[in-house]
């Protein structure tokens, strides 16, 4: 089993190199540098422009920027950015990875549950009344404009009806008025660690409760791991963070349109796909014998058919996800939401090329810790991998 | 199997309440440990005012205003320098101190620093030519340090020595000496002549600055050049520069540094911010100027005055006449907070419910929004001109437009005040190159081609002005009423004096998603020129891609054939671009911003005396003229200006609202604005 | 399905081989059809696509006959209702249809004194008989510009889908025929391409270079063409080049590409062309989205639409200004959800498992 993660960090890491490469050598192909930038500005001349130049490692040949760029990222040092210059990049990703993955996380989780059980669902609804209107509300959130739908949201839910604010992470007149001592990040970087905490427990509760011999045992002990969780939070964050915690709310009640709305983008497709698995699933012989031998419904379909059909669905995780990254950037430019996304188009509209290649990597390690997760998670639902690796 | 399952639900949803209660818990105090110093004093300030009708103001007030980027830097050497946006400008402008400043709304050259009007270089037997200048006792910086020359001294010292770039060359005017060619490093010859500027800055007191200059300084260089260069304070920067010297990259180093805790002159302090959120200046109510009654006259005439600090000046006449604005400045705000949107829809939204102020938008209000203001009783909204132009370029360097009558009937053409009525008041048409609501320098009797013309009598002008030069058509066109507005015009075939076929022509343009006012004038100058016969298609490109070929040099400079961009003008108090956007010198191909390549050795000759004119009448009376020559000479037709909209919270009391690029070029007056209670 | 249509062959040996191939394919095409008609979400999905098909065709007829270009075209058009009010000063408009108040004359105008008069034209003007959807903020038939898109819209996606399609399938083929080297290149290089965010990536792209509707369906089919597409229509070619009838062929003499192109490209197609309707989907929303982003350039197209009246602070207008923003957002999604409505029945009937349970 470790042998196979090994293997696939392996690959991903070659497929990254590989990745990074083209999108500089993309990237230098580009008509006109930063210099450019100052062409319009009567006040710069040549020689200051220049200067400039060289002090942003422009100068030299290409393979020679490219062998400095290369060896910098890998020490961790993704160069200077030209339109927030002399910040690090480093510097500009760390300051808005937090916010794009507390977005991304979220609405990861929700989408991928809301899909998983409604598709389900629908499966086992097939033919009855009221599918041909699930199905075309499952299209619709596939296939809707996104950037569009988000904006419709945006009026309805933050201007129309005024339930939730639009256009900041949090409420200025909060933070401004307390003696705080943190800033925004400290408290993402808390509440990023708290969810993915929480989420180790719940899985491993799961996996444990799931082996349980009695049944009702397994079930009290998952949902009592469940609380157990919840309470330990509140009075980790209560004993730890207190005076983080009307902050974290704060963040909390601004992510919760923006992830909402990105969680649609996932979520019809996982819908789909899980009821098209499903279909497949309750052809196969083992579960007419499950339903031959009056096990009720409910079982057959959760524990037989379900857990069978979360494979494919798995795989197309990866698709998913992808959506789910592209929808990501298109939510932080809707919502004002100041994250990579945002940065990515900013600086690649701005030619920053470092910041563009930085915002982009990252983007791309992304994805690429997604779908190695994803891998995992297939190697455990999946006996062959589990038993074979 | 249910029960337990149910009961945990419900022990989890307590749990959750609890975690909320103590949050709200937690909410409550934090909230109300708001109000805080430095409201006192603004109370003294209002005592020079004598022609205040204003409402009773609030005391120490928060004035809240809308940005739209997050500031890239709050270090004053790096938004000078490399960052110079102006999201930084609004939170970091008002800062330091200088020799001189400008008076809005009238934009008048004042002292600042100074203790009088500017004082006359005068040569010296070594041909270099020098001016001190004294500066005010008791000018202090927010940490209780006074503001000495030696503060000026330091900053040239660190502009020089590090090579700092961006706008800080520009803003010290420093010397160049002259490049030899190194033959050894390329076969090129780099060679360049030396270029006149300051060559040195020295402290003769604590309160006497003298400044030495290659050659004799104009106002650009002296009074609007070093006059207006920034004191940065030596004791906050001083350890900051020493340590950065030692690193490989000085410059960058010092960029690198934060300016949070950095002493103030002016009337704010920055006091930091939240990255992504928010950004926070508080008053500085010990700065020198705060409460200063600032009066205009008819005559032209400008009084400061304040009664604490013990002075009352009066400058450009007696001050005797009638009074057009009086105001007297504050701070009266207690700090000023700056709160990032994303857009102006939500800035908008944010306006209206109170959450802000005002929004500062260098480009003014989106069009859309317009009615939406207008139709609300609790905001205002004022239009103002811009300071700058939108204009189609002719590439001079190539048949036809090398020819005047040419880029005339082209510019005959051009319905402007149609393009008005079509995006109903996004634009104001201009025929000068200085904007018309810069009445000092602008020459109201600058030529204004065609205007007012119909259709057909532009028609008939044009076709006039381009057989007179010589074009010939295999089929001439004709005036089509029914279809005066769309192509293809019913000319072909046509050719230029020497008989040569005019080629294809493209007009390089924003597309309309940059800007659909720019996008639309070029959609529409294609039609016009349609009509003549002339080829010319509008290319919808992206900016970065339109700056990039018409700035392109050497031959490359050939490769375009019109373009539409703008220009933004910098200092309204003395125009000297058509320096750089006419002189021969200038010329892109080698390097300059001469786009269209024009060259004409009349306006060499007056570019070269605006640049070395000592008093502000003979630089207008040059202005004036280079104004008219170019504009008639057409190497730009200037098509129109933008207005600014801007909106704000009917709560606010501005001392004025009429001036040229409207509030946000002032940073929304976040020392003269008070707020009604 | 395929050992099927083998099986036949025989009877037709008589005559030339295309003859019988397209005497197959409308053999199919029309048990497909039967299918097809069957599934009542696929044949709205067709009946959109056809909806907005008539749209495109009926958008350049009108412009011709009775549509006046000064007035509808979609880019220069232009018209306004006109009234002409009289200005007075602030605070004093007793009769909104005919005075405007001195502040509201001046934004239009600067120059404007009381008591003159100014011509107002009202853009966007709401829908009426004469533009069904009203205008724009530049006076232009908002219908007309939507009946124009919808054929940038169409080509786009058919030419993308064409790419990817075309690429695919004989990527597809030709790793699974040959499989080694040649298969591993192209499947590592589909793993590569699925792996990076496709958005942001063309979002870099598009920012770096200039875009035209053309270049975009190029890239989206390429990018499309090697990437996922290619390892499904690779498993499909797979599972065919081992079926008895290619052993017969190769027996038989046949070449290897005659192999490829006679006998396995023409089993892989059903599918390809099924992926055909689903790349349309992708790149119908992905046009919008960069144009939304304002990174292409080009004059108009649903995205431009949206994009426009964002920049110009219509965003967030809601109901009042539903013109500017619903009809375009709704066709990108109605038509690209359409595509994907029609691809979905066309599964059903391609993957006959899912057929009838």
């Amino acid at each position: 089993m470790l042998k196979f993660i090994g293997k696939r960090t392996v690959q991903n890491i070659l497929v990254f190199i590989v990745f990074l490469t083209a999108t500089f050598f993309l990237l230098q192909a580009q008509p006109g540098d930063i210099t450019d930038q100052f062409l319009s500005n009567p006040k710069i001349t040549p020689e200051v422009r220049q200067q400039f130049a060289e002090r942003l490692g422009l100068t030299g040949t290409l393979w020679e920027q490219y062998v400095r760029y290369m060896k910098n990222f890998f020490t961790g040092n993704l160069g200077v950015s030209f339109s927030e210059y002399p910040k690090e990049v480093m510097d500009i990703i760390a300051e808005r990875l937090p916010r794009t993955l507390a977005l991304f996380l979220f609405a990861t989780f929700l989408a991928f549950i809301v899909g998983f059980k409604s598709g389900k669902l629908l499966a086992w609804r097939r033919g009855k009344r009221g599918e041909h209107v699930i199905t075309l509300t499952g299209v619709f959130f596939q296939t809707v404009f996104y950037p569009w739908f988000a904006v419709v949201m945006i009026w309805i839910f933050a201007f129309f009806l005024g339930w939730f604010p639009a256009g900041k992470f949090l409420t200025v007149d909060k933070w401004l008025t307390a003696e705080r001592t943190f800033d925004a990040n400290a408290v993402f970087d808390r509440m990023l660690l708290t969810v993915l905490a929480v989420a180790v427990l719940i899985i491993a509760a799961e996996i444990i409760g799931r082996r349980m011999n009695s049944r009702v045992a397994g079930r009290r002990f998952i949902w009592g791991t469940r609380v157990l969780t919840l309470i330990a939070l509140v009075v980790w964050w209560e004993a730890v963070w207190p005076e983080m915690i009307p902050f974290a709310l704060d963040i909390a009640y601004h992510l919760v349109l923006p992830t909402v709305t990105l969680s649609f983008v996932g979520f019809g497709g996982w819908m789909l796909l899980t009821r098209a698995s499903m279909l497949e699933t309750l052809r196969e012989d083992y579960i007419l014998t499950a339903r031959a031998k009056g096990l009720p419904d409910k079982v057959v379909r959760d524990r037989h058919a379900a857990r069978n059909a979360l494979l494919p669905v798995t795989t197309s995780l990866v698709i998913g996800l992808a959506f789910l990254i592209g929808g990501g950037v298109v939510t932080e430019t809707v919502f004002s939401w100041p994250g990579m996304g945002q940065t990515l188009l900013s600086a690649a509209s701005q030619q920053d090329i470092p910041l563009t290649i930085g915002a982009f990597a990252f983007i791309a390690v992304l994805a690429l810790i997604a779908h190695l997760v994803v891998d995992i998670m297939y190697m455990y639902l999946d006996p062959r991998i589990r038993v074979g690796g | 199997m249910t029960q337990p399952r149910k009961l945990w639900t419900w022990l989890a949803v307590i749990a959750v309440f609890a975690l909320i209660a103590a949050a709200c818990g937690q909410g409550t105090p934090t909230e109300t440990t708001t109000s805080t110093t430095a409201a006192q004093s603004s109370t003294t300030t209002t005592e020079g005012s004598t022609a205040t009708t204003a409402p009773p103001a609030a005391q120490g007030f928060t004035y809240k205003m809308g940005i739209f980027n997050d500031l890239t830097t709050d270090n004053y050497w790096a938004y000078i320098g490399p960052e110079s946006e102006v999201w930084n400008g609004y939170v970091l402008g008002s800062q330091h101190p200088a020799l001189f400043t400008l008076a809005y709304p009238n934009i008048i050259h004042v002292p600042d620093l100074a203790t009088g009007a500017a004082n006359t270089p005068e040569e010296q037997a070594d041909g270099t030519w020098t001016v001190t200048q004294e500066i005010r006792k008791g000018y202090m910086w927010s940490d209780g340090t006074e503001v000495t020359a030696n503060d000026l001294v330091f900053t040239y010292n660190v502009v020089k020595d590090f090579g700092l770039g961006g706008n800080w060359p520009s803003t010290f005017n420093l010397y160049v000496p002259e490049t030899p060619d190194d033959p050894a490093t390329t076969d090129v010859d780099e060679s360049a002549p030396a270029r006149d500027g300051v060559t040195n800055i020295e402290a003769v007191d604590d309160y006497t600055v003298k400044v030495t200059f290659s050659a004799q300084p104009g106002i650009s260089m002296w009074q609007n050049g070093i006059g207006f260069a920034p004191f940065m304070p030596e004791q906050f920067w001083g350890p900051i520069v020493d340590e950065a010297k030692n690193s490989d990259d000085p410059a960058a180093a010092l960029y690198a540094a934060s300016g949070e805790g950095e002493p103030s002159a002016g009337g704010l302090i920055y006091a930091g911010r939240e990255p992504g959120a928010f950004a926070k200046n508080v008053a500085n109510q010990d700065a020198y100027y705060a409460g200063t009654t600032y009066t205009f006259y008819a005559d032209g005439s400008f009084r400061q005055a304040n009664a604490d600090k013990g002075f009352d000046e009066v400058y450009y006449g007696d001050g005797t006449g009638d009074v057009t604005l009086e105001y007297t400045d504050g701070p009266y705000a207690k700090d000023v907070l700056y709160s990032i949107y994303g857009d102006q829809n939500a800035a908008l939204l944010a306006l209206k419910s109170g959450e802000i102020d005002f929004m500062l938008t260098p480009l003014g209000l989106q069009s859309g929004l317009k009615q939406e203001v207008l139709d609300s009783p609790d905001l205002s909204l004022i239009a103002n001109g811009s300071n700058g132009f939108r204009y189609l370029a002719f590439n001079m360097r190539k048949s036809p437009m090398n020819i005047r009558e040419f880029r005339r009937a082209v510019g005959c053409m051009i319905d402007k005040e149609f393009l008005q009525q079509l995006l109903q008041g996004a634009i104001i048409p201009a025929y000068s190159l200085v904007p018309a609501a810069n009445t000092f320098w602008a020459n109201p009797n600058t030529e204004q081609l065609c205007k007012g013309l119909s259709g057909q009598e532009r028609f008939d002008t044009a076709m006039g002005m381009l057989k007179d030069a010589g074009f010939t058509w295999d089929v001439e066109p004709q005036y089509d009423a029914d279809f005066a507005s769309l192509v293809p015009g019913t000319g072909t075939g046509m050719k230029d004096p020497d008989g040569n076929p005019v080629p294809e022509m493209e007009i390089l343009a924003p597309g309309a998603g940059y800007d659909p006012l720019r996008s639309t004038a070029s959609i529409w100058i294609e039609q016009w020129a349609g009509q003549l016969g002339i080829p010319a298609k509008a290319v919808p490109t992206s900016f970065s891609v339109i700056v990039d070929k018409v700035f392109a040099e050497g031959e490359a400079a050939k490769d375009w054939d019109w373009y539409i961009l703008g220009w933004g003008l910098g200092d309204p108090s003395f125009p000297d671009f058509h320096e750089a956007f006419f002189a021969s010198w200038q010329d892109s191909a080698e390097g300059g911003f001469n786009t269209p390549g024009y060259s004409d050795p009349q306006v060499d000759e007056w570019a070269q005396d605006l640049l070395a004119a000592t008093d502000v009448n003979t630089a207008r009376d040059i202005v004036h003229k280079l104004d008219a020559k170019i504009v008639e000479d057409a190497p730009y037709v200037v098509l129109f200006q933008t207005p600014v909209l801007e909106a704000y919270r009917n709560t606010l009391i501005f001392p004025f609202t009429d001036t040229l690029d409207g509030l946000q070029n002032l940073s929304g007056l976040p020392t003269s604005v008070q707020m009604q209670q | 399905m395929t050992t099927d249509l083998h099986q036949s062959t025989e009877e037709m040996l008589a005559e030339s081989l295309w003859k019988v191939r397209l005497k197959l394919a409308w053999r199919s095409f029309r048990k497909g059809w039967a299918s097809f008609v069957e599934n009542r979400i696929g044949l709205l999905g067709l009946g959109i696509i056809a909806l907005y098909g008539l749209m495109a065709l009926a958008h350049p007829i009108l412009l011709d006959t009775v549509w006046d270009p000064r007035v509808y075209d979609p880019i220069i058009g232009y018209d306004a209702p006109a009234t002409i009010k009289t200005i007075v000063p602030d605070g004093q408009v007793t009769d909104p249809e005919t005075q405007v108040s001195l502040l509201e004359a001046r934004l239009i105008n600067p120059i404007l004194k009381v008591g003159e008069t100014l011509e107002i034209r009202e853009q966007p003007a709401s829908p009426s008989r004469k533009h069904l959807l009203g205008t724009d903020p530049l006076g232009r038939d908002v219908l007309s510009q939507l009946m124009f898109s919808t054929r940038a819209a169409f080509l786009l996606g058919v030419v993308a889908s064409l790419v990817t399609v075309f690429i695919a399938t004989t990527v597809g083929s030709v790793s699974a025929f040959f499989g080694g080297l040649i298969d591993t290149f192209f499947m590592r290089l589909a793993d590569l391409i699925l792996l990076v965010p496709f958005l942001p990536l063309l979002i870099v792209l598009s920012a770096l270079f200039q875009f035209g509707l053309l270049h975009l369906a190029l890239m989206i089919g390429i990018l499309g063409g090697f990437g996922g597409t290619a390892i499904i229509l690779k498993s499909q070619a797979l599972s065919i080049s081992v079926k008895p009838f290619i052993d017969a062929a190769r027996i038989a003499g046949g070449g290897k590409m005659h192999l490829i192109f006679r006998h396995i490209i023409p089993n892989v197609l059903p599918l390809s062309f099924l992926y055909m309707m689903f790349s349309v989907t992708d790149a119908i929303s992905i046009e919008a989205t960069l144009s939304f982003l304002g990174l292409l350039n080009i004059d108009m197209s649903w995205g431009i639409m949206i994009y426009q009246a964002s920049v110009q602070g219509y965003l967030l207008s809601g109901t009042k200004y539903w013109w500017l923003l619903m009809p375009a957002g709704l066709s990108v999604t109605l038509l690209a959800g359409s595509f994907f409505l029609v691809g979905r029945a066309m599964d059903e009937i391609i993957n006959p498992r899912l057929r009838k349970r």
